[in-house]
């Protein structure tokens, strides 16, 4: 179990506060959050490598704050894999084991292990020099899993990976995971990627947790316009009419309905008059209208279904439309950083 | 996709420039042959001064005067001394310099400034002046102190070392923290989670990854050191057969107007420095810290 009680730290102008994150044995938890807005100094405080000036952490019950990071028995990859340039794979890997005196053959044993699970044999003998992002990632995956940790911390592990195969990636480290039956912290600026493998969700905005819950919580019940932007729950309204005393909600696209300029607003659903400004697909069975409407800073994106056979859309840009909504499907979202944000 | 442009626009990055053509070597245009032709001719004007007067001293050489120079008891005394101080100096300055550069390089503390700045004194000063201040060290009370129960070094062979020493350690610090500061230090803290202690990441990590720069400076500061002149002269006299080294034994030479012997003695250097220096750039990169 990994927790994080009231942490608090500054680097420099930079401060987090109030980080209470708790991790459960076995839990992939991703670390969510723009860039700047503190995941790794949370990690490298996790590891032992920076000092928190509040708070206190705990490592499996125990509290590691005052331990050295050799110590805490934790796994950590950093962004840029950070690996020894000056060894070969096979000493990179090994490295750890080397420096806990184990023999020779020990060694030999457990780097063939763990290499063997994720694939990288063949590039054993080799230099770290002239290796693939994919591979360089593995091999510092490896130089962590070889020891054993008991928590496993991984800085934007498919950052540096194309697009084409970070989902693949994060999928895998997920399987891994699961094999392994570690606690993992995997940190991350991109929810798309990762929603799919976490248990966990703890969004940072600016030094502070904005949410903490399950893929379900964050997207279906963000707590805030921060993290309603930031997964792109859906659209962001203010000061909706038919909504008093909401400053700020969620409106998912699937929850509102177009309507022609001038048709009548069913009774019981709010509306708002705007212009048709983009249809795109919504991917699946659904176009996605976006509608610019008055005094909202952002369009307003609507699903709107689609027929099997290939018409039209029913709206075209520029067109004056209505979108309604019941006001109960309306997620309030509280205070937190936005345009506007009061 | 279109291809990018033949001769690529400053928002084309350099991962879409055309390729080069397999198999063979990449056409260059006369503007090119004219930059690269002009880079080199300004380099080579320094190469020019340094091939000129080498090939000055070989023409003026008397060479029968060569052999009984180089030869004699001063002079090879001279060489000795100068190679196993420069040597000694060398040592001193790495066991000194790599722990100072890499603090510098990695520590933020209070006078952190002003104490790089004192590093770098003996660099800026002439090294006549370095003799003086040693000289005038050796007289205060915590000089005669160090005198009467360490050592007196004042017109002694320690004394060649220790001007050779305080001059070119100055070097060595400047470009071993330069080489630290090339090396990321979360290299060290990955080591940290690795179950390294501080030390252990060091040695095994960061200084393995410093040895191309460490031993840059080693050579350099063997150059500088065996070239040292000024506060030899001063702190360590130029007793034949005591405290000589080679430049020393140049400048006596110069004093009693026997040129031959200076200039045998000159190329006796160029000839030792060519040999130790091509010695350490072509067996220097198997030498493992």
């Amino acid at each position: 179990m990994i927790e994080l009680c009231d942490i608090q730290a500054s680097f420099g102008q930079f401060r987090l506060r109030d980080i209470n994150l708790r991790v459960q044995p076995g839990q992939y938890c991703v670390l969510l959050g723009p860039p700047g807005s503190g995941k790794t100094s949370i990690v490298e405080m996790i590891c032992g490598l920076r000092a928190a000036e509040g708070g206190t952490i705990r490592l499996g019950g125990r509290r590691a704050d005052g331990l050295d990071p050799a110590d805490r028995h934790v796994g950590y990859v950093p962004q840029d894999y950070a690996l020894f340039t000056s060894m070969s794979v096979w000493r990179n890997i090994a490295f750890g084991l080397r420096v806990r005196r184990l023999s020779r053959a020990q060694c030999e044993q457990r780097v063939e292990q763990v290499a063997s699970r994720l694939g990288i044999e063949p590039l054993l003998g080799r230099t770290c020099a002239g290796l693939s992002g994919g591979e360089r990632q593995r091999v510092a995956l490896a130089r962590a899993l070889v020891l054993e940790p008991q928590v496993l911390l991984l800085d934007e592990p498919v950052s540096a990976l194309d697009e084409s195969t970070r989902q693949r990636v994060c999928l895998e480290l997920r399987a891994l995971h699961d094999s392994l039956g570690m606690t993992t912290v995997h940190v991350s600026h991109n929810f798309e990627e990762t929603h799919s493998v976490a248990d966990l969700i703890a969004v940072l905005n600016d030094g502070r947790l904005a949410q903490v819950g399950s893929v379900d919580d964050v997207f279906r019940r963000p707590a805030d316009e921060f993290v309603a932007r930031f997964v792109r729950a859906g659209n962001v309204l203010r000061r909706v009419s038919g909504a008093e005393g909401l400053t700020a909600a969620l409106l998912r696209p699937q929850d509102a309905t177009l309507l022609v300029e001038g048709s009548a607003v069913p009774p019981g659903r709010a509306a708002l008059a705007g212009q048709v400004v983009a249809v795109q697909d919504g991917g699946g069975l659904q176009w996605m209208v976006r509608v610019a409407v008055a005094d909202q800073p952002d369009t307003v994106a609507v699903a709107v279904p689609r027929p099997i056979d290939d018409a039209p859309p029913p709206f075209r840009a520029g067109q004056r439309v209505i979108v309604t909504f019941d006001p109960a499907r309306l997620h309030s979202l509280g205070p937190g950083d936005g345009p506007d944000a009061m | 996709m279109s291809l990018p442009p033949a001769r690529p626009s400053p928002d084309v990055s350099p991962a879409d420039w055309p390729a080069p053509p397999p198999g063979g070597r990449v056409a260059v245009s006369l503007r090119g042959r004219l930059f690269v032709g002009w880079m080199i001719a300004l380099g080579g004007i320094y190469l020019a001064i340094v091939v000129a007067l080498l090939v000055g001293g070989l023409t003026y050489m008397d060479f029968s005067r060569f052999w009984e120079t180089v030869s004699s008891p001063d002079i090879l005394f001279a060489m000795r001394l100068s190679l196993l101080s420069s040597l000694t100096t060398v040592a001193l300055a790495l066991v000194i310099g790599i722990p100072a550069g890499y603090v510098l390089s990695r520590y933020r503390f209070p006078g952190k400034l002003i104490i790089d700045t004192l590093l770098d004194i003996p660099i800026v000063l002439p090294p006549l002046v370095v003799g003086v201040l040693l000289l005038i060290f050796f007289h205060t009370a915590a000089g005669r102190w160090i005198k009467a129960n360490v050592n007196d070094p004042v017109f002694q062979p320690e004394g060649v070392v220790l001007a050779q020493f305080v001059v070119a350690c100055a070097f060595g610090i400047r470009m071993i923290k330069a080489t630290f500061d090339q090396i990321d230090p979360r290299l060290e803290s990955v080591a940290r989670t690795l179950g390294a202690t501080r030390s252990q990441a060091f040695f095994r990590v960061t200084l393995p990854m410093a040895r191309s720069g460490v031993l840059a400076a080693a050579v350099v500061t063997w150059a500088r050191a065996i070239g040292e002149f000024g506060p030899i002269l001063i702190f360590g006299g130029t007793m034949r057969g005591h405290t000589e080294v080679l430049p020393t034994s140049i400048w006596l030479e110069l004093q009693v107007g026997d040129i031959q012997a200076a200039l045998a003695v000159t190329l006796l250097m160029i000839l030792l420095a060519m040999t130790t220096l091509l010695l350490f750039k072509r067996f220097g990169g198997q030498i493992r810290l």
